[in-house]
Protein backbone atom coordinates (compact mmCIF):
# COMPACT_ATOMS: atom_id res chain seq x y z
CA UNK A 1 0.00 0.00 0.00
CA UNK A 2 1.55 2.94 -1.03
CA UNK A 3 0.79 6.10 1.55
CA UNK A 4 0.57 9.36 -0.13
CA UNK A 5 3.76 11.43 -0.22
CA UNK A 6 3.93 14.51 1.25
CA UNK A 7 6.90 16.84 0.68
CA UNK A 8 8.37 18.02 3.66
CA UNK A 9 7.61 22.04 4.37
CA UNK A 10 10.43 23.82 2.95
CA UNK A 11 11.15 26.47 5.86
CA UNK A 12 12.06 29.93 4.45
CA UNK A 13 14.93 31.24 5.00
CA UNK A 14 15.68 35.43 4.68
CA UNK A 15 18.39 35.67 1.59
CA UNK A 16 19.85 39.11 0.56
CA UNK A 17 17.48 39.50 -2.58
CA UNK A 18 14.66 39.24 -0.30
CA UNK A 19 16.21 42.04 1.83
CA UNK A 20 17.57 44.07 -0.71
CA UNK A 21 13.96 44.11 -1.84
CA UNK A 22 12.63 44.98 1.18
CA UNK A 23 14.81 47.78 1.47
CA UNK A 24 13.80 48.98 -2.16
CA UNK A 25 10.23 49.16 -0.49
CA UNK A 26 10.97 51.44 2.19
CA UNK A 27 12.74 53.41 0.13
CA UNK A 28 14.76 54.27 -2.86
CA UNK A 29 17.89 55.60 -1.25
CA UNK A 30 20.05 52.31 -0.04
CA UNK A 31 20.60 54.65 2.83
CA UNK A 32 17.21 56.23 3.81
CA UNK A 33 15.82 52.91 3.64
CA UNK A 34 18.44 51.34 6.15
CA UNK A 35 17.34 54.22 8.59
CA UNK A 36 13.66 53.30 8.03
CA UNK A 37 14.40 49.96 8.85
CA UNK A 38 16.18 50.39 12.11
CA UNK A 39 12.93 52.67 13.09
CA UNK A 40 10.58 49.71 12.71
CA UNK A 41 12.63 47.17 14.31
CA UNK A 42 13.75 49.77 17.21
CA UNK A 43 10.06 49.77 17.10
CA UNK A 44 9.15 46.19 17.37
CA UNK A 45 11.78 45.84 19.85
CA UNK A 46 9.92 48.36 22.03
CA UNK A 47 6.81 46.98 21.50
CA UNK A 48 7.72 43.69 22.26
CA UNK A 49 9.88 45.05 25.64
CA UNK A 50 6.81 46.71 26.42
CA UNK A 51 4.45 43.97 26.15
CA UNK A 52 6.35 42.04 28.68
CA UNK A 53 8.15 39.57 26.14
CA UNK A 54 11.00 37.40 26.95
CA UNK A 55 12.87 37.64 23.92
CA UNK A 56 12.12 40.81 22.53
CA UNK A 57 14.94 40.59 19.97
CA UNK A 58 13.74 37.43 18.77
CA UNK A 59 10.53 38.18 18.75
CA UNK A 60 10.81 41.78 16.31
CA UNK A 61 13.37 39.92 13.83
CA UNK A 62 10.70 36.93 13.88
CA UNK A 63 8.44 39.68 13.35
CA UNK A 64 10.36 41.59 10.48
CA UNK A 65 11.26 38.17 8.64
CA UNK A 66 7.40 37.15 8.13
CA UNK A 67 6.40 40.70 6.71
CA UNK A 68 9.40 40.02 4.36
CA UNK A 69 7.90 36.62 3.82
CA UNK A 70 4.70 37.42 2.89
CA UNK A 71 5.69 40.52 0.72
CA UNK A 72 7.71 38.46 -1.08
CA UNK A 73 4.53 35.77 -1.60
CA UNK A 74 3.45 38.42 -3.51
CA UNK A 75 0.66 39.67 -0.16
CA UNK A 76 -0.71 43.65 -1.04
CA UNK A 77 0.80 45.68 1.52
CA UNK A 78 -1.11 48.77 1.47
CA UNK A 79 -0.46 49.98 5.04
CA UNK A 80 3.31 48.87 5.78
CA UNK A 81 3.51 50.37 9.50
CA UNK A 82 -0.33 49.13 10.22
CA UNK A 83 0.78 45.35 8.79
CA UNK A 84 3.89 45.34 11.00
CA UNK A 85 1.63 46.52 13.77
CA UNK A 86 -0.58 43.72 13.42
CA UNK A 87 2.24 40.73 12.62
CA UNK A 88 3.88 42.03 15.72
CA UNK A 89 0.35 41.45 17.48
CA UNK A 90 -0.09 38.06 16.33
CA UNK A 91 3.70 36.82 17.28
CA UNK A 92 3.04 38.64 20.64
CA UNK A 93 0.38 36.12 21.32
CA UNK A 94 2.17 33.31 19.76
CA UNK A 95 5.19 34.24 22.62
CA UNK A 96 2.89 34.71 25.13
CA UNK A 97 1.16 30.73 24.43
CA UNK A 98 4.95 29.13 24.22
CA UNK A 99 5.60 31.07 27.64
CA UNK A 100 3.20 29.82 29.40
CA UNK A 101 3.43 26.49 28.57
CA UNK A 102 6.96 26.74 30.90
CA UNK A 103 7.73 27.28 34.41
CA UNK A 104 6.46 30.53 35.38
CA UNK A 105 8.99 33.17 36.48
CA UNK A 106 9.42 33.64 40.30
CA UNK A 107 9.22 37.75 39.41
CA UNK A 108 9.80 38.42 42.85
CA UNK A 109 12.90 36.68 43.04
CA UNK A 110 13.77 38.53 40.13
CA UNK A 111 13.22 42.03 41.72
CA UNK A 112 15.31 40.45 45.05
CA UNK A 113 18.00 39.70 42.34
CA UNK A 114 18.06 42.92 40.96
CA UNK A 115 18.09 44.82 43.74
CA UNK A 116 21.26 42.82 44.80
CA UNK A 117 23.06 43.27 41.49
CA UNK A 118 22.40 47.21 42.16
CA UNK A 119 24.18 47.39 45.23
CA UNK A 120 27.30 45.39 44.51
CA UNK A 121 27.77 47.73 40.68
CA UNK A 122 26.95 50.83 42.65
CA UNK A 123 30.24 52.31 43.20
CA UNK A 124 31.79 50.67 39.63
CA UNK A 125 28.71 52.36 37.97
CA UNK A 126 29.50 55.69 39.34
CA UNK A 127 33.14 55.59 37.69
CA UNK A 128 31.98 54.58 34.93
CA UNK A 129 29.56 57.11 34.80
CA UNK A 130 31.93 60.06 35.52
CA UNK A 131 34.13 58.83 32.45
CA UNK A 132 31.47 58.42 30.02
CA UNK A 133 30.05 61.94 31.11
CA UNK A 134 33.79 63.10 30.72
CA UNK A 135 33.69 61.95 27.10
CA UNK A 136 30.80 64.01 26.22
CA UNK A 137 31.44 67.93 25.03
CA UNK A 138 30.94 70.31 27.76
CA UNK A 139 28.16 71.49 26.19
CA UNK A 140 26.27 68.02 25.79
CA UNK A 141 26.97 67.53 29.36
CA UNK A 142 25.39 70.50 30.49
CA UNK A 143 22.77 70.13 28.42
CA UNK A 144 21.68 66.24 29.15
CA UNK A 145 21.98 67.83 32.93
CA UNK A 146 19.79 70.23 32.71
CA UNK A 147 17.05 67.80 31.33
CA UNK A 148 17.37 65.13 33.80
CA UNK A 149 18.21 67.31 36.94
CA UNK A 150 14.53 68.00 37.76
CA UNK A 151 11.66 66.01 39.17
CA UNK A 152 8.09 66.05 39.48
CA UNK A 153 6.30 68.66 37.58
CA UNK A 154 9.17 71.18 37.91
CA UNK A 155 10.31 68.99 35.04
CA UNK A 156 8.08 69.36 32.46
CA UNK A 157 8.58 73.20 33.08
CA UNK A 158 12.42 73.40 32.73
CA UNK A 159 12.45 71.17 29.94
CA UNK A 160 10.35 73.68 28.25
CA UNK A 161 12.60 76.56 29.44
CA UNK A 162 15.86 74.57 28.10
CA UNK A 163 14.20 74.50 24.75
CA UNK A 164 13.26 77.44 24.20
CA UNK A 165 16.42 78.96 25.27
CA UNK A 166 18.41 76.60 22.80
CA UNK A 167 16.30 77.49 20.55
CA UNK A 168 14.58 73.90 20.01
CA UNK A 169 11.22 72.54 19.78
CA UNK A 170 10.59 70.08 22.84
CA UNK A 171 10.55 67.26 20.73
CA UNK A 172 14.29 67.87 19.04
CA UNK A 173 15.98 68.08 22.35
CA UNK A 174 13.87 64.99 23.53
CA UNK A 175 15.16 63.37 20.56
CA UNK A 176 18.38 64.60 20.88
CA UNK A 177 18.65 63.57 25.08
CA UNK A 178 17.16 60.76 24.42
CA UNK A 179 19.56 59.69 22.23
CA UNK A 180 22.43 61.08 24.57
CA UNK A 181 20.93 59.11 27.29
CA UNK A 182 21.06 55.67 25.20
CA UNK A 183 24.67 56.64 24.38
CA UNK A 184 25.59 56.46 28.10
CA UNK A 185 24.31 53.69 29.24
CA UNK A 186 25.99 51.83 26.13
CA UNK A 187 28.77 53.32 27.40
CA UNK A 188 28.58 52.50 30.83
CA UNK A 189 27.54 49.10 30.51
CA UNK A 190 30.81 48.29 28.11
CA UNK A 191 32.91 50.04 31.10
CA UNK A 192 31.14 47.70 33.69
CA UNK A 193 31.59 44.50 31.33
CA UNK A 194 35.49 45.42 31.90
CA UNK A 195 34.98 45.18 35.78
CA UNK A 196 33.29 41.39 35.04
CA UNK B 1 4.29 59.86 39.19
CA UNK B 2 3.43 63.78 38.74
CA UNK B 3 2.22 62.88 34.74
CA UNK B 4 1.32 66.55 33.61
CA UNK B 5 -0.60 66.20 31.10
CA UNK B 6 -3.79 63.68 29.95
CA UNK B 7 -1.51 62.32 27.02
CA UNK B 8 1.72 61.32 29.31
CA UNK B 9 -1.00 59.79 31.95
CA UNK B 10 -1.96 58.04 29.50
CA UNK B 11 1.53 56.53 27.63
CA UNK B 12 2.69 55.85 31.69
CA UNK B 13 -0.40 53.71 32.08
CA UNK B 14 0.16 51.76 29.14
CA UNK B 15 4.43 51.17 29.89
CA UNK B 16 2.90 50.18 33.33
CA UNK B 17 0.27 47.90 31.92
CA UNK B 18 -2.68 49.26 33.27
CA UNK B 19 -4.48 50.47 30.20
CA UNK B 20 -7.59 48.45 28.94
CA UNK B 21 -6.64 46.22 25.27
CA UNK B 22 -8.42 49.23 23.13
CA UNK B 23 -6.45 51.87 24.57
CA UNK B 24 -3.52 49.46 24.23
CA UNK B 25 -3.67 49.02 20.51
CA UNK B 26 -4.84 52.64 19.86
CA UNK B 27 -1.70 53.82 21.24
CA UNK B 28 0.46 51.35 19.54
CA UNK B 29 -1.00 52.25 16.25
CA UNK B 30 -0.45 54.96 16.94
CA UNK B 31 3.16 54.94 17.83
CA UNK B 32 3.98 52.26 15.28
CA UNK B 33 2.72 54.78 12.56
CA UNK B 34 3.89 58.12 13.85
CA UNK B 35 7.74 58.64 14.32
CA UNK B 36 6.93 62.08 16.60
CA UNK B 37 4.64 59.46 18.99
CA UNK B 38 7.03 57.26 19.05
CA UNK B 39 9.41 59.13 20.57
CA UNK B 40 7.25 60.58 23.13
CA UNK B 41 6.68 57.38 24.34
CA UNK B 42 10.21 56.92 24.00
CA UNK B 43 10.76 59.97 26.69
CA UNK B 44 7.66 58.71 28.73
CA UNK B 45 9.91 55.48 29.49
CA UNK B 46 13.03 57.85 30.29
CA UNK B 47 11.12 59.24 32.56
CA UNK B 48 9.17 56.75 34.21
CA UNK B 49 12.64 54.82 34.86
CA UNK B 50 14.03 58.23 36.31
CA UNK B 51 10.85 58.29 38.24
CA UNK B 52 11.01 54.51 39.59
CA UNK B 53 14.79 55.62 40.68
CA UNK B 54 13.95 58.83 42.41
CA UNK B 55 10.74 56.93 44.10
CA UNK B 56 8.59 59.13 43.00
CA UNK B 57 6.02 56.39 42.33
CA UNK B 58 3.02 55.33 44.08
CA UNK B 59 2.88 51.80 45.05
CA UNK B 60 0.89 50.67 42.97
CA UNK B 61 2.96 51.95 39.92
CA UNK B 62 6.14 50.63 41.68
CA UNK B 63 4.70 47.24 41.93
CA UNK B 64 3.87 47.14 38.23
CA UNK B 65 7.05 48.99 37.32
CA UNK B 66 9.00 46.20 38.84
CA UNK B 67 7.36 43.44 37.49
CA UNK B 68 7.30 44.81 34.03
CA UNK B 69 10.99 46.44 34.03
CA UNK B 70 12.79 44.29 36.45
CA UNK B 71 11.97 41.08 35.15
CA UNK B 72 14.62 41.51 32.23
CA UNK B 73 18.01 42.00 32.21
CA UNK B 74 17.32 45.00 30.05
CA UNK B 75 15.02 46.64 32.15
CA UNK B 76 17.42 45.90 35.25
CA UNK B 77 20.62 47.53 33.33
CA UNK B 78 18.36 50.47 32.77
CA UNK B 79 17.11 50.94 36.40
CA UNK B 80 20.84 50.76 37.41
CA UNK B 81 21.89 53.37 35.14
CA UNK B 82 18.70 55.54 36.32
CA UNK B 83 19.97 55.57 39.72
CA UNK B 84 23.55 56.76 39.09
CA UNK B 85 22.68 59.03 36.33
CA UNK B 86 19.59 60.22 38.80
CA UNK B 87 22.49 61.17 41.63
CA UNK B 88 25.10 62.83 38.79
CA UNK B 89 22.75 65.30 37.35
CA UNK B 90 20.50 66.43 40.76
CA UNK B 91 20.90 66.55 44.40
CA UNK B 92 18.18 65.17 45.39
CA UNK B 93 19.00 62.05 47.48
CA UNK B 94 18.60 58.50 45.48
CA UNK B 95 16.04 55.72 47.03
CA UNK B 96 17.54 53.97 49.63
CA UNK B 97 17.31 50.28 48.12
CA UNK B 98 19.88 48.67 50.70
CA UNK B 99 22.93 50.58 49.72
CA UNK B 100 26.10 50.03 52.05
CA UNK B 101 26.99 53.05 53.74
CA UNK B 102 30.58 52.96 51.53
CA UNK B 103 28.26 53.73 48.49
CA UNK B 104 26.24 56.33 49.63
CA UNK B 105 29.50 58.22 50.54
CA UNK B 106 30.51 58.07 47.01
CA UNK B 107 27.56 59.10 45.78
CA UNK B 108 27.39 62.17 48.11
CA UNK B 109 31.30 62.77 47.18
CA UNK B 110 30.47 62.53 43.53
CA UNK B 111 27.60 65.27 43.98
CA UNK B 112 29.54 67.72 45.89
CA UNK B 113 32.40 67.14 42.77
CA UNK B 114 29.53 68.05 40.78
CA UNK B 115 28.80 71.63 42.99
CA UNK B 116 31.79 72.71 43.47
CA UNK B 117 32.00 74.50 39.91
CA UNK B 118 29.49 76.30 40.98
CA UNK B 119 30.22 76.81 44.77
CA UNK B 120 34.25 78.11 43.76
CA UNK B 121 32.08 80.87 41.52
CA UNK B 122 30.06 82.53 44.10
CA UNK B 123 33.08 81.98 46.45
CA UNK B 124 35.29 84.32 43.94
CA UNK B 125 32.61 86.81 43.73
CA UNK B 126 32.17 87.34 47.53
CA UNK B 127 35.86 87.54 47.39
CA UNK B 128 35.83 90.39 44.29
CA UNK B 129 32.87 92.27 46.31
CA UNK B 130 34.67 92.50 49.52
CA UNK B 131 38.12 93.24 47.22
CA UNK B 132 36.39 96.11 45.88
CA UNK B 133 34.53 97.34 48.72
CA UNK B 134 37.98 97.73 50.78
CA UNK B 135 38.98 99.43 47.76
CA UNK B 136 36.62 101.74 47.80
CA UNK B 137 37.00 102.52 51.39
CA UNK B 138 41.01 102.62 51.41
CA UNK B 139 40.81 105.23 48.28
CA UNK B 140 38.16 107.59 50.44
CA UNK B 141 40.78 107.54 52.78
CA UNK B 142 43.76 108.32 50.73
CA UNK B 143 42.32 110.91 49.02
CA UNK B 144 40.76 112.83 51.98
CA UNK B 145 44.04 112.42 54.05
CA UNK B 146 46.02 115.10 51.57
CA UNK B 147 43.33 117.15 51.93
CA UNK B 148 42.91 117.19 55.37
CA UNK B 149 47.09 118.02 55.67
CA UNK B 150 46.35 120.86 53.23
CA UNK B 151 43.74 122.37 55.66
CA UNK B 152 46.22 122.33 58.48
CA UNK B 153 49.00 123.62 56.17
CA UNK B 154 46.73 126.35 55.00
CA UNK B 155 45.92 127.25 58.35
CA UNK B 156 49.16 127.52 59.85
CA UNK B 157 49.86 129.77 56.58
CA UNK B 158 47.46 132.38 57.62
CA UNK B 159 47.21 134.53 60.48
CA UNK B 160 44.97 133.50 62.82
CA UNK B 161 43.21 135.11 66.20
CA UNK B 162 43.95 133.42 68.96
CA UNK B 163 40.02 132.26 68.94
CA UNK B 164 40.58 130.06 65.59
CA UNK B 165 43.29 128.60 66.26
CA UNK B 166 41.97 127.12 69.04
CA UNK B 167 38.68 126.31 66.92
CA UNK B 168 41.05 124.99 64.09
CA UNK B 169 42.25 122.01 66.71
CA UNK B 170 39.00 121.35 67.63
CA UNK B 171 38.21 121.08 63.98
CA UNK B 172 40.98 119.39 62.32
CA UNK B 173 41.01 116.70 65.60
CA UNK B 174 37.32 116.46 64.75
CA UNK B 175 37.22 114.01 60.90
CA UNK B 176 38.95 111.09 63.37
CA UNK B 177 35.79 111.67 65.70
CA UNK B 178 33.35 112.00 62.95
CA UNK B 179 34.64 108.68 61.35
CA UNK B 180 34.96 106.54 64.39
CA UNK B 181 30.89 107.68 65.05
CA UNK B 182 30.13 107.56 61.52
CA UNK B 183 27.63 105.35 61.76
CA UNK B 184 25.22 107.14 64.36
CA UNK B 185 26.81 110.96 64.37
CA UNK B 186 25.39 112.42 67.60
CA UNK B 187 24.56 116.16 68.12
CA UNK B 188 27.59 117.20 69.05
CA UNK B 189 29.67 115.82 66.01
CA UNK B 190 26.69 117.03 63.52
CA UNK B 191 27.38 120.56 65.42
CA UNK B 192 30.93 120.28 65.17
CA UNK B 193 30.60 119.35 61.55
CA UNK B 194 28.55 122.55 60.62
CA UNK B 195 31.53 124.11 62.26
CA UNK B 196 34.24 122.57 60.38
CA UNK B 197 32.41 123.36 57.19
CA UNK B 198 32.05 127.25 58.26
CA UNK B 199 35.71 127.47 59.35
CA UNK B 200 36.50 125.99 56.23
CA UNK B 201 34.64 128.45 54.23
CA UNK B 202 36.44 131.36 56.05
CA UNK B 203 39.69 129.96 55.19
CA UNK B 204 38.86 129.94 51.75
CA UNK B 205 37.63 133.24 51.75
CA UNK B 206 40.90 134.50 53.18
CA UNK B 207 42.64 132.50 50.37
CA UNK B 208 40.95 134.68 47.34
CA UNK B 209 41.78 137.57 49.24
CA UNK B 210 45.30 136.66 49.29
CA UNK B 211 45.12 135.59 45.87
CA UNK B 212 43.96 139.12 44.76
CA UNK B 213 46.59 141.14 47.34
CA UNK B 214 49.06 138.98 45.63
CA UNK B 215 48.05 140.03 42.28
CA UNK B 216 48.21 137.31 39.19
CA UNK B 217 51.92 137.47 39.10
CA UNK B 218 53.01 134.35 37.31
CA UNK B 219 51.27 131.15 36.87
CA UNK B 220 49.65 129.81 40.37
CA UNK B 221 49.38 126.44 39.86
CA UNK B 222 48.63 123.39 41.80
CA UNK B 223 47.16 125.07 45.06
CA UNK B 224 44.05 123.41 45.92
CA UNK B 225 41.10 124.83 46.73
CA UNK B 226 39.12 124.82 49.41
CA UNK B 227 35.79 123.30 48.58
CA UNK B 228 33.25 121.01 50.50
CA UNK B 229 34.37 117.44 51.65
CA UNK B 230 32.45 115.27 49.08
CA UNK B 231 33.20 118.04 45.87
CA UNK B 232 36.50 117.60 43.97
CA UNK B 233 37.47 120.83 41.91
CA UNK B 234 40.71 120.22 39.69
CA UNK B 235 43.30 122.96 39.98
CA UNK B 236 43.21 126.79 38.66
CA UNK B 237 45.49 126.96 36.11
CA UNK B 238 46.75 130.63 35.55
CA UNK B 239 49.29 131.00 33.23
CA UNK B 240 50.58 133.47 30.69
CA UNK B 241 50.85 130.93 27.87
CA UNK B 242 47.09 130.59 27.99
CA UNK B 243 45.30 132.06 25.15
CA UNK B 244 42.53 134.72 26.11
CA UNK B 245 39.27 133.53 25.76
CA UNK B 246 37.78 135.17 22.00
CA UNK B 247 34.51 136.67 23.19
CA UNK B 248 34.26 138.74 19.70
CA UNK B 249 34.34 136.16 17.30
CA UNK B 250 31.14 133.19 17.33
CA UNK B 251 32.67 131.38 14.39
CA UNK B 252 34.71 129.10 17.08
CA UNK B 253 35.29 125.29 16.65
CA UNK B 254 35.63 122.93 13.75
CA UNK B 255 35.59 124.04 10.37
CA UNK B 256 32.69 121.85 8.54
CA UNK B 257 33.77 120.74 5.54
CA UNK B 258 30.94 120.58 3.05
CA UNK B 259 29.85 116.96 1.92
CA UNK B 260 27.47 114.55 1.58
CA UNK B 261 26.56 111.17 3.11
CA UNK B 262 26.75 108.42 0.49
CA UNK B 263 27.51 105.59 2.36
CA UNK B 264 26.22 104.24 6.31
CA UNK B 265 29.06 103.47 8.54
CA UNK B 266 28.19 100.11 7.59
CA UNK B 267 32.14 98.43 8.44
CA UNK B 268 31.43 95.15 6.79
CA UNK B 269 27.95 94.92 9.27
CA UNK B 270 24.65 93.59 7.66
CA UNK B 271 22.77 97.13 6.42
CA UNK B 272 19.25 94.97 6.86
CA UNK B 273 20.45 94.25 10.49
CA UNK B 274 21.43 97.72 10.87
CA UNK B 275 17.83 99.09 10.15
CA UNK B 276 16.19 96.66 11.00
CA UNK B 277 13.83 97.99 14.45
CA UNK B 278 12.77 94.38 15.08
CA UNK B 279 12.97 94.12 18.95
CA UNK B 280 13.27 90.06 18.29
CA UNK B 281 16.09 89.30 15.89
CA UNK B 282 15.97 86.01 15.83
CA UNK B 283 18.41 84.36 18.07
CA UNK B 284 16.03 81.96 19.66
CA UNK B 285 13.02 80.74 17.67
CA UNK B 286 10.21 81.95 19.05
CA UNK B 287 7.55 84.43 17.62
CA UNK B 288 4.09 85.77 18.17
CA UNK B 289 1.82 86.43 15.31
CA UNK B 290 -1.40 88.31 15.64
CA UNK B 291 -4.45 87.55 13.48
CA UNK B 292 -4.26 89.31 10.22
CA UNK B 293 -6.69 91.65 10.87
CA UNK B 294 -4.05 92.84 13.32
CA UNK B 295 -1.74 93.35 10.54
CA UNK B 296 1.56 91.71 9.21
CA UNK B 297 4.43 90.67 11.66
CA UNK B 298 7.64 90.85 10.34
CA UNK B 299 10.24 87.80 11.66
CA UNK B 300 13.89 88.65 11.08
CA UNK B 301 15.72 85.62 11.32
CA UNK B 302 19.41 84.71 11.10
CA UNK B 303 20.43 82.03 8.88
CA UNK B 304 21.61 80.17 12.14
CA UNK B 305 18.01 79.40 13.24
CA UNK B 306 16.96 76.29 11.96
CA UNK B 307 13.49 75.91 13.31
CA UNK B 308 11.04 78.54 14.89
CA UNK B 309 7.71 78.10 16.97
CA UNK B 310 4.75 80.51 16.92
CA UNK B 311 2.80 81.76 18.69
CA UNK B 312 -0.58 82.42 17.74
CA UNK B 313 -2.67 84.33 19.44
CA UNK B 314 -6.48 83.49 18.71
CA UNK B 315 -9.22 86.25 18.55
CA UNK B 316 -11.40 84.59 21.26
CA UNK B 317 -10.47 81.14 23.62
CA UNK B 318 -9.25 78.05 22.11
CA UNK B 319 -12.04 75.63 21.64
CA UNK B 320 -10.00 73.00 19.65
CA UNK B 321 -7.26 70.23 21.12
CA UNK B 322 -5.74 69.35 17.95
CA UNK B 323 -4.89 71.93 15.50
CA UNK B 324 -3.30 72.29 12.04
CA UNK B 325 -1.26 74.99 10.81
CA UNK B 326 -0.86 75.50 7.00
CA UNK B 327 1.95 77.62 6.06
CA UNK B 328 1.43 79.40 2.40
CA UNK B 329 3.39 81.80 0.64
CA UNK B 330 1.94 85.24 -0.28
CA UNK B 331 0.20 83.79 -3.80
CA UNK B 332 -1.33 80.51 -2.02
CA UNK B 333 1.35 77.83 -2.73
CA UNK B 334 1.66 75.49 0.45
CA UNK B 335 5.01 74.92 1.97
CA UNK B 336 4.00 72.89 5.19
CA UNK B 337 1.85 71.63 6.77
CA UNK B 338 1.99 71.31 11.03
CA UNK B 339 -0.32 69.01 13.16
CA UNK B 340 -0.26 69.15 16.85
CA UNK B 341 -2.37 68.74 20.01
CA UNK B 342 -2.17 71.87 22.47
CA UNK B 343 -1.20 71.60 25.97
CA UNK B 344 -3.01 73.00 28.45
CA UNK B 345 -1.38 76.73 28.40
CA UNK B 346 -1.84 79.91 31.29
CA UNK B 347 -2.86 81.55 28.22
CA UNK B 348 -5.96 81.07 27.05
CA UNK B 349 -5.90 82.79 23.86
CA UNK B 350 -2.92 81.67 22.44
CA UNK B 351 -1.45 78.30 21.04
CA UNK B 352 2.27 77.43 19.82
CA UNK B 353 2.75 75.73 16.72
CA UNK B 354 5.49 72.57 17.00
CA UNK B 355 8.83 73.82 15.24
CA UNK B 356 8.57 74.55 11.55
CA UNK B 357 11.99 74.27 9.52
CA UNK B 358 12.98 77.17 8.26
CA UNK B 359 15.03 76.33 5.27
CA UNK B 360 11.61 75.91 3.59
CA UNK B 361 11.52 79.95 4.39
CA UNK B 362 13.45 82.23 2.23
CA UNK B 363 13.01 86.42 2.73
CA UNK B 364 8.98 86.68 1.22
CA UNK B 365 5.54 87.12 2.63
CA UNK B 366 3.29 84.12 4.18
CA UNK B 367 0.28 83.03 5.03
CA UNK B 368 -0.58 80.50 7.91
CA UNK B 369 -4.06 79.05 7.77
CA UNK B 370 -4.58 77.62 11.45
CA UNK B 371 -7.44 75.27 11.77
CA UNK B 372 -8.98 73.08 14.92
CA UNK B 373 -9.95 69.58 14.47
CA UNK B 374 -13.86 69.01 15.72
CA UNK B 375 -15.15 65.88 17.28
CA UNK B 376 -15.80 64.49 14.31
CA UNK B 377 -12.17 64.66 12.94
CA UNK B 378 -12.60 67.39 10.52
CA UNK B 379 -10.41 70.57 10.81
CA UNK B 380 -12.42 73.56 10.60
CA UNK B 381 -10.93 77.34 10.02
CA UNK B 382 -9.84 79.21 13.05
CA UNK B 383 -8.11 81.86 11.53
CA UNK B 384 -5.47 83.47 9.46
CA UNK B 385 -2.08 85.54 9.77
CA UNK B 386 0.09 86.96 7.87
CA UNK B 387 3.99 87.51 8.52
CA UNK B 388 6.88 89.01 6.24
CA UNK B 389 10.19 86.97 6.73
CA UNK B 390 13.64 88.65 6.48
CA UNK B 391 16.80 86.49 6.45
CA UNK B 392 19.94 87.55 6.89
Amino acid sequence: MNLPQTRPRKKWVLTQDTFDRFLAILDRDRDKAGEKYEEIRLKLLKYFQWRGSGFPDIDADETINRVMRRMEEGANVYNLNGYIYGVAKLVHTESLKQRNRKQELDEASLVELAALGVDAEAAQLQECLERCLGRLSDEDRAIITEYYKYEGAERVTCRERLAARLGVTLNSLRVKTHRQRLNLERCVKKCLGRYE
Amino acid sequence: MAARSPAQAERIRYLLGLCSQAERERIESEYFDNQTAFQAMLTAEDDLIDAYARGELTDEERRKFEKHFLTSMRGRERVQFARGFAGAVSYSPLVAMRAPATVLNNLKSFQWWLGAPRLAMVTAVIIMVIALSWLFVERRRTWNEPREAEVSKLSEALPRSADERTRDAQVTTQPEDLREHSVKPSRQNRAMGTQRTRHLQKIDNRHEIADGLAGVAGPVIGEARRVPRDVVELPLIKSDAIQPLNTQDAALGNNFERKDITQLPVNALSVTNLLSLQPDVARRGSFALEPRSSGRTTLTLASSVKTIKLLLRLETRAQHREYRAAVETADGRLLTTVYWTQSPSTYLNIVDTPGIETVGLPSGDYVILLAGKEPNGSFVRVTEYSFKVIRY
